[in-house]
C-alpha cells in the first residue's frame, strides 16, 4: 500500500508538515492493510472507497479520510493493464481531524460541512496528482 | 475491571510481564535479596514482592522505577498512536465526479519509489 498526501491537503490538513505522529500512524497503517479488508464499496467508482480511520495519537483521537484506489487487474491474457502505473493500493489522505471537529464527529453525508468540504479537499488532491511530474511531484509518498 | 479481551488490558499484562521477567532475572544474577531492595528503595518487601510478580499488574510506577533502578534499569515509556478500526464512508452523491476524477489521475501517476 502506498499512502499519498498531495502537498495541498498537507497543507490544509496537516499544518504544513507530516509530523512524527502521522508519521507513526501512516506506519501502523501500513502494518495492517487487513483491517480495512472486506469493506465493499458500492455505488462509487469502480476500485474505489473511501476509508474513514479511527487513531488515538499522543494529541488525542483522530479521524483520517483516505481516497483508496486498486490496482488495475491484469488482462487473463496476460496482456499489460491500460496504465503500467499502480501495482498497489494508492491511499490518498484527504482529512486529518480531531474526532471532535465539524468533519471529524461525523464523516457522513448527512454532514453537510463534511460534504462541502470533502469535495474542496478532492478537487485539491486532483490538482496536485494531476500536475504531478516525475521531476516534481507534489504529494509525499509514505 | 476491564476483561482480558480488551487489548489494552493485553498490553497492561504483557508490559508487566516483561518488566518483571528481567528484574526477577537481574535479582538472580546479582544475587541480590528483596529484603536488599526493599531497602534501598525505602518500601516494603511486599511492594518489591508485586513488581516482581509477572501476574500483579497493580503496582505503582513509582516503586516499579525505584526497584528497576536500584537493580540498574532505567525505566522509559514509549507512546505510540493505534488504530482502532478503519470503516467505509458512503461518499455524498455531489462529490462522485471528482472521485472518478481523482482515481483516473491516480491511475495515470507513475510509479515512485
Amino acid at each position: 500500500m502506498n499512502i499519498i498526501v498531495p502537498h495541498q491537503i498537507r497543507k490544509k490538513e496537516l499544518g504544513g508538515a507530516v509530523a512524527v505522529e502521522v508519521r507513526k500512524l501512516f506506519a501502523k497503517l501500513k502494518e495492517k492493510p487487513e483491517l480495512a479488508a472486506g469493506i465493499s464499496a458500492p455505488g462509487l467508482p469502480s476500485r474505489t472507497t473511501l476509508h474513514k480511520v479511527y487513531a488515538t495519537t499522543e494529541s488525542g483521537a483522530r479521524r483520517l479520510l483516505f481516497f483508496c484506489r486498486r490496482p488495475m487487474p491484469v488482462s487473463a491474457s496476460g496482456g499489460a493493464p491500460q496504465t503500467p502505473a499502480a501495482t498497489t493500493d494508492r491511499w490518498v489522505l484527504l482529512f486529518y481531524r480531531d474526532k471532535s471537529d465539524s468533519v471529524g464527529k461525523n464523516m457522513s453525508p448527512k454532514n453537510a460541512d463534511f460534504t462541502r468540504q470533502l469535495a474542496k479537499n478532492l478537487s485539491l488532491a486532483i490538482q496536485d496528482i494531476a500536475n504531478s511530474t516525475a521531476d516534481n511531484p507534489r504529494y509525499d509518498l509514505f | 475491571m476491564k476483561t482480558l479481551d480488551d487489548s489494552s488490558t493485553k498490553d497492561v499484562v504483557a508490559i508487566k510481564r516483561t518488566i518483571s521477567k528481567t528484574l526477577r532475572s537481574r535479582l538472580r544474577g546479582r544475587g541480590v535479596t528483596v529484603a536488599s531492595i526493599a531497602r534501598d528503595t525505602g518500601t516494603s518487601r511486599t511492594a518489591i514482592r508485586r513488581v516482581l510478580d509477572e501476574d500483579n499488574t497493580s503496582i505503582t510506577l513509582h516503586t516499579m522505577v525505584k526497584t528497576a533502578f536500584s537493580l540498574g534499569y532505567r525505566v522509559r515509556l514509549i507512546l505510540e498512536p493505534s488504530i482502532e478500526k478503519i470503516e467505509r464512508v458512503a461518499p455524498p452523491v455531489e462529490v462522485e465526479p471528482l472521485m472518478r476524477k481523482l482515481g483516473e489521475s491516480l491511475d495515470r501517476l507513475p510509479m515512485r519509489r
